[in-house]
């Protein structure tokens, strides 16, 4: 696996590349521009073939997002996490879709929840698992989901809630105790 | 005489989410032509419940109630993956017992979840004996669960550093027992739906694979072992105790639904076996190792994919901390998302309505892996 990364670091640039705490797993860090060479190049040379998952992470406290590139080799019985960040003031990406078709339904997923958008997936603007969502995307880090569900659904009076639940208690008792 | 275009000849029908032919909470907008489907189209949502949004705020152990419920029916892949992403984080080694016992719940949990695809497949079919047979012998390997851990379903055993408890005393003849009994049965399963005419006839031929698809769409688990690729987590990157057990890993090369519903038949017979190699094998010692206080464990920062063979493929946890006492990131790779909708969409033009819910049983999509 060194063998690999050094062939890599002399075609593209490696920001940071870190071993995982196993010996199957490496964590690299290229360049946003350089991404689709680099899985193109691992996906064709280097028996990288199947994209286990494409993830986002959101770090607020830098303004930027992760995307991280999952991938399996069988061959080679190595994993490899290729990451990238990107600005979370712009977020916005090109697809992998032409690498690997199943990165339509994670860029999909990714563009819901976090609002980062992928230049040539043609359907990630359709509905993943929410409808018609109109506030900001609900995986990002500021989004505040007590104050939505508040403005959404209000709050429930206690007071009234409590006094009901006395008041069905207190039926269903009188008409036990009569029987 | 009138020529009708092609949009007047197709019918659009919503299959789900409230279907019998659907496995859980989804649905699917097929477009028909007569009888013959041209598209499909997924659609999950029914069942999110956020919980890798409620995850990013919890406590690490706070978190386990909640990834045993991500996929329904085989909690313990969850707990497992989740607890040792955790574990390779944090630098902790558990206790070499603790490790068989995790690897025996999780072949149980395995060999649950294939009962309990029986009664799927037969019920699509109208087969209605089956399903009562195997749901029956499933709540057998549920009753020993209910021992071991307390809860039937949902048990939050596996947490980081071993297993919550030793085995019950004579737990492991109970085992045995109830591995026995389901030997003794599987003829009669064999006899009442894989050698069924109506079985074979329903399933052969039907969803065929074309195994180039396998690599490039990230096929795994049975439907990519019924295509003869020997994909199989717990041999290619053996976690647990998974490296001490001899086995082969199973393939079919029918690459269509009969081939995949015959890699399950054979895994239930291999589950067998490595539970009683499990039972003939497993070491004395502790089963636990002793974590700092967990409502101030702090994870230093990192990150990890880790990844089971559940009984539909490759289930993955990546996880990514921030040194603080809350996970930074959970992602949970679902088997089911490249099955239900790009292995699906290519899989349904030219497909028969009434194969449709059998397709879809077939692939074991389960939606709550789909959207967690």
């Amino acid at each position: 696996m060194e063998d690999l990364i050094k062939r890599l670091e002399s075609i593209f640039k490696i920001v940071e590349k870190k071993r995982g705490k196993r010996d199957n797993l490496w964590i690299l860090e290229v360049e946003k521009d350089s991404l689709h060479a680099v899985l193109s190049y691992l996906k064709d040379n280097e028996s990288f073939r199947h994209l286990a998952l494409i993830s986002c992470v959101d770090w607020i406290e830098n303004n930027k997002f992760q995307l991280s590139y999952i991938l399996w080799s069988y061959q080679k019985r190595q994993n490899l996490i290729v990451k990238i960040f990107i600005d979370r003031d712009k977020p916005e990406f090109k697809t992998v879709l032409n690498l690997f078709p199943q990165a339509e339904i994670y860029e999909r997923e990714i563009r819901e929840l976090y609002g980062v958008t992928f230049e040539g997936n043609p359907t990630q603007f359709e509905d993943f698992v929410l409808e018609d969502w109109e506030e900001m995307p609900p995986m990002r880090r500021d989004f505040d989901t007590l104050k939505y569900s508040q403005e959404k659904y209000g709050d429930r009076d206690s007071e009234v809630l409590k006094t009901n639940i006395r008041k069905i208690i207190s039926d269903y008792t009188d008409e036990w105790r009569r029987k | 005489m009138k020529k009708f275009s092609k949009e007047d000849r197709e019918v659009k029908l919503f299959v789900g989410p409230q279907h019998p032919g659907v496995t859980g909470n989804m649905s699917f907008e097929i477009t028909l032509e007569g009888d013959i489907l041209t598209s499909v189209k997924t659609h999950v949502g029914y069942l999110h419940r956020a919980f890798e949004k409620l995850m990013e705020r919890r406590l690490f152990i706070q978190n386990f109630p909640l990834v045993c419920r991500i996929c329904v029916p085989e909690s313990d892949t969850n707990e497992e993956n989740y607890a040792r992403a955790l574990e390779e984080l944090a630098g902790i080694e558990i206790p070499e017992r603790a490790k068989w016992i995790r690897t025996l719940v999780l072949e149980l949990s395995r060999l649950q979840m294939f009962m309990r695809w029986i009664g799927g497949i037969a019920g699509t079919m109208g087969l209605g004996t089956a399903p009562q047979w195997s749901v029956g012998d499933r709540d057998y390997i549920l009753d020993l669960f209910e021992e071991l851990t307390g809860g039937r379903i949902y048990h939050i055993y596996i947490l980081p550093g071993g297993v919550r408890r030793d085995l019950p005393e004579g737990f492991e003849e109970r085992v045995l027992k109830v591995m026995d009994y389901l030997e003794k049965k599987l003829p009669d399963y064999d006899a009442l739906i894989f050698e069924n005419a109506v079985f074979k006839k329903r399933l052969k031929g039907i969803a065929k694979i074309d195994p180039s698809w396998v690599e490039e769409i990230g096929v795994t688990g049975p439907v990519a072992r019924a295509c003869g690729f020997p994909f199989d987590v717990r041999k290619e990157q053996p976690y647990e105790v998974y490296d001490k057990l001899d086995f082969e890993i199973i393939t079919e090369t029918g690459c269509d639904l009969y081939a995949m519903a015959m890699v399950r038949r054979r895994e239930i017979e291999l589950s067998i076996k490595l539970i009683r190699q499990i039972i003939d094998r497993m070491p004395k010692g502790d089963v636990w190792t002793h974590l700092p206080n967990v409502l101030y464990w702090k994870i230093p920062a990192g990150e990890t994919y880790v990844k089971t063979e559940a009984t539909r493929g490759e289930f993955g946890y990546y996880v990514v901390t921030d040194g603080s006492d809350k996970p930074r990131r959970v992602h949970v790779r679902g088997v089911s998302t490249p099955h239900a909708y790009t292995l699906l969409e290519r899989l349904v033009p030219g497909m028969n309505i009434s194969d449709f819910s059998v397709a879809i049983v077939g692939l074991q999509t389960c939606p709550p892996e789909i959207e967690r």
